[in-house]
């Protein structure tokens, strides 16, 4: 395998990792908002944690390669697509982090609860359909499509 | 992904965005099956298992099932257009043909079955269920097997 292969099969093997992991955060996520009793929703946000390593270790895999064989092809850091994605990138993990930040307040809510009875609670319920927090998400996984659509089209590229 | 494919017409780029997007979704689904199907594999309530083999049975009905179909018709649109040949694609097909068989079909059905004797209360020795936490993180390795030949394209 030549050195561009190694660099492109890490590239989407981190974005397979990233991407991926979204996904299966965002499918517990609306799991959890729809169970009532704080144990189930402990459950379903505990697996995601798995999901968040994946979206850390595939967010810092992908930026590295996607940089190295971005000087290794000489498009260069500077090309504005390769600028305007790594932005994009900024952007996602801050509106993920960020939205990711009440669903951990709810899980640790939710393994309380369940330590103390395990009844449904109204506070639990909101925190897990917290609006602020879905958008955030949304947000953070509308960037990572602009991430894709910028890496296929390379607007620019020579 | 920095420079998936180089020199590719813009004219069917949209295709590749659709297989890259429906790859995605495909392999979240099948990770979130495999999760779930770990986690209902230990010593848990039965109302636990049942919830997780739901959530298992609808990431399955939901994002594998159709990922797998739109993976493949999209892929074979891409190969079409590109007149594609090579090593790579005599690996890609069967692996991903057995893949979605595997992950799509076999693990739909099996999922529901668990999903069902775990809402009746039958989990003990279940052999639907162990054989569908098997069956996840098989399909999952020969997804990445594929992403690799997809990636590195040996023989093209």
């Amino acid at each position: 395998m030549t050195k561009y292969e190694w660099l492109l099969a890490f590239h989407i093997l981190g974005a397979f990792l990233l991407v991926s992991g979204a996904v299966v955060a965002g499918v517990l996520q609306l799991a959890a908002m729809g169970r009532e009793r704080p144990s189930e929703v402990a459950l379903l946000f505990r697996l995601s944690r798995v999901a968040v390593v994946m979206v850390g270790v595939g967010s810092l895999t992908v930026l590295a390669f996607g940089i190295w064989l971005a000087e290794d092809l000489n498009y260069g850091v500077g090309d504005e697509w390769v600028l305007a994605s790594i932005a994009l990138w900024v952007t996602s993990a801050a509106l993920g982090g960020a939205g990711g930040r009440t669903y951990r307040q709810a899980r640790e809510l939710a393994e309380g609860l369940a330590a103390e009875g395990d009844r449904p609670s109204a506070e639990l319920k909101r925190l897990v359909a917290d609006r602020p927090a879905l958008l955030l998400n949304y947000a953070s996984v509308a960037a990572l499509v602009a991430i894709l659509v910028l890496m296929v089209w390379k607007p620019g590229a020579g | 992904m920095l420079v998936a494919v180089l020199g590719r017409p813009s004219s069917w780029n949209w295709l590749l965005l659709a297989h890259m997007a429906a790859a995605f979704f495909l392999v979240g689904g099948v990770l979130v099956v495999t999760l779930a199907g770990l986690a209902a594999s230990r010593s848990r309530p039965t109302s636990e298992i049942a919830l997780l083999r739901r959530v298992a049975y609808r990431a399955n009905l939901i994002l594998v099932l159709p990922g797998f179909i739109a993976v493949v018709a999209l892929g074979q649109g891409l190969v079409a257009k590109e007149d594609s040949k090579g090593t790579w694609l005599d690996v890609a097909y069967p692996v991903t043909y057995l893949s979605a068989l595997l992950g799509g079909v076999v693990l739909t059905l099996l999922q529901r079955r668990a999903m069902r004797q775990a809402e009746a209360g039958q989990v003990d020795g279940s052999r639907s269920g162990r054989l569908a936490t098997a069956l996840g993180p098989l399909v999952l390795a020969a997804l990445f097997v594929i992403i690799w030949v997809m990636a590195t394209k040996p023989g093209a």
